[in-house]
């Protein structure tokens, strides 16, 4: 069976000027220690799938149809704060077997608390200041530059190409099953990069869904592809079948 | 043009070198402050603001440490010595029992202080758990909340304050009550907004991803991140509060006495208005003085806190 299956999921958003279908029957599967790449024009529902997956719809966005099935578990995306009175089924889930890194890194910090406290919450039975160490020791991990400024530093003051890192290790931190990165490389220089990639990859049998508007990266690391366009899963292809223009020429449809 | 034209646009001495001690002039930047660092700089910007920062202060250790080592009591009388006028003996005079009139203003102080902040305390944590909840969780559980909040809205202050006095009489927890019972309202319907448009950040979700609780996304980080407005408004209470209880003792169904709060000691004075008129100056001018300061503080806090209004 499948590690994470898509079935049939329809999404809209309730706008001033009528709805607008963000996902129209969207249907995917992943196997365990598979590497997909999920690429596709601007808009076409990406970050929408991804966030559904997560198990989360924005404000005024509503799910009609279809749910999200993770190693048997089966959910249905919700607004965030809906779910604190009705079911969630993906909360022992969340964070522990599935990570997800956001695409606005910037963000996806509280701006008014300091990244080491922010860090420090993932050691949550720890003391006070045992999870401080933990949190420093935790940014030398990443590799930041000068672990300790930016443990001191709000979200505002430190590059997004740290907060990168710092958000890629956070999701792989718990040793997750599954893991959703959305253009994670965006704001890191090719060094970092190949650094996160070994991160990654340290992590055998991890499966990872990955949202790239590079084809090299994709037609590289993962091996199959998803196209998605206006809202519908588009095509699925090996990436061994497929050459980088190829997908060039498919992204610019 | 050509690379050559280009070369003798510039001559060599166009540029200079700095001088050593000019380098480093763009490094040296501001020392990064935390966001209350940072507010309590904007807000010690503003004079007035401060001015009245400092006699709240004053006023409050005043009303706690004087009636603890003054000779005077509020109610102790002196016969002998009714109305009189501001002397070494009696700062502010004494009133038709001859009691000390600096020293009931200092009592009323307590009164009216800790009636106006726990008040507003009391205001801050039922709005901010109602308010958080509503905008939090959205749905039916919302709309349920936000109609009783409505309800409670649309009867008049009043009515609620004659009708907890008649049943628990004129004293300090009644008029603490009534105050409370209505004022929330106003504060929840804000932090919901509040609470309501911050859920739609990105860091609500990345905690929420993380596998953060509920109550933790939306004590630590929402209601966090919307104190500013929280705290303005909280402010704002404290003066709206004494006044009400200033109100209701005058008119005499709040503070009885021979309890001095300053809204019992105007009412007293008013029979004395034409003979003795200073005794009514005392506490209006203690009214208005503490409801001018925190008004001023609210204000300042509001320039400070929101970006939008400082002044560089």
């Amino acid at each position: 069976m499948a590690l994470l299956s898509v079935d049939q999921l329809s999404i809209h958003a309730e706008k001033e000027e009528g709805d607008i279908r963000l996902l129209k029957s969207v249907s995917l599967e992943m196997e365990k220690g598979e590497w997909t790449a999920l690429m596709g024009p601007s808009g076409c529902g990406k970050t929408t799938l991804a966030n559904a997956i997560m198990g989360f719809l924005k404000a005024d966005t509503f799910c009609d149809y279809g749910t999200v099935t993770f190693d048997g578990i089966v959910n249905v995306p919700k607004q965030l704060g809906l779910d604190f009175l009705e079911n969630d089924s993906f909360a022992d889930v969340r964070g522990k077997r599935m990570a997800y890194v956001m695409q606005n890194v910037r963000e996806a910090f509280d701006p008014t608390e300091k990244i080491g406290a922010q860090i420090a919450e993932l050691y949550e039975e720890d003391g006070f200041f045992e999870k401080r160490k933990k949190a420093i020791a935790f940014l030398e991990k990443a590799q930041v530059k000068d672990p300790k400024k930016i443990s001191r530093s709000s979200p505002l003051e430190v590059s997004p190409g740290e907060l990168q890192k710092v958000m890629i290790m956070t999701a792989l931190e718990k040793d997750p099953e599954l893991v959703i990165l959305d253009e994670p490389f965006s704001a890191l220089d090719p060094l970092s990069k190949e650094q996160m990639i070994a991160e990654l990859q340290k992590h055998e049998g991890m499966s990872v869904l990955l949202i790239t508007h590079e084809p090299q990266t994709a037609k590289r690391l993962c091996q199959s592809i998803l196209f998605m366009d206006e809202g519908t899963v588009s095509e699925k292809r090996k990436t061994a079948d497929l050459s980088v223009e190829d997908m060039i020429s498919r992204m610019e449809i | 043009m050509s690379e050559a034209e280009v070369k003798m646009v510039l001559p060599e001495n166009a540029f200079e070198k700095l001088p050593e001690d000019e380098k480093n002039n763009e490094f040296i930047a501001m020392k990064s402050r935390s966001y209350f660092q940072d507010v309590w700089f904007q807000y010690k910007k503003n004079k007035l603001a401060m001015v009245s920062l400092v006699f709240i202060i004053i006023m409050v250790l005043m009303a706690i440490f004087v009636p603890m080592f003054s000779r005077y009591s509020y109610e102790a009388q002196d016969l002998a010595n009714p109305n009189a006028m501001p002397s070494m003996a009696h700062w502010f005079g004494t009133d038709k029992f001859g009691r000390d009139i600096f020293i009931r203003i200092m009592y009323g102080a307590r009164i009216s202080l800790s009636v106006g902040f726990a008040a507003a305390a009391i205001n801050l944590v039922i709005g901010i758990v109602w308010g958080g909840m509503c905008g939090y969780i959205g749905g039916r559980f919302d709309m349920i909340l936000m109609r009783i909040v409505d309800i409670i809205y649309s009867v008049p202050t009043l009515l609620y304050v004659i009708l907890i006095m008649l049943i628990f009489g004129s004293n300090m927890f009644s008029v603490l009550l009534a105050i409370c019972i209505s004022s929330w309202v106003g504060l929840a319907r804000q932090v919901r907004a509040q609470v309501m448009s911050q859920k739609e950040q990105e860091y609500a979700l990345a905690a929420k991803v993380l596998g953060a609780s509920d109550m933790r996304i939306l004590f630590r980080h929402l209601v966090k991140n919307s104190i500013g407005p929280i705290i303005v408004n909280t402010t704002l209470m404290v003066p709206s509060a004494i006044f009400t209880e200033a109100f209701l003792s005058f008119v005499g169904i709040g503070i009885s006495i021979p309890m001095a709060s300053w809204g019992t000691m105007a009412n007293e004075a008013k029979n004395m208005l034409f003979s003795a008129p200073l005794q009514m100056v005392w506490p209006v001018s203690a009214i208005c003085l503490t409801m001018l300061a925190l008004n001023f503080i609210g204000d300042g806090l509001n320039q400070a806190l929101d970006p939008k209004k400082r002044s560089r």
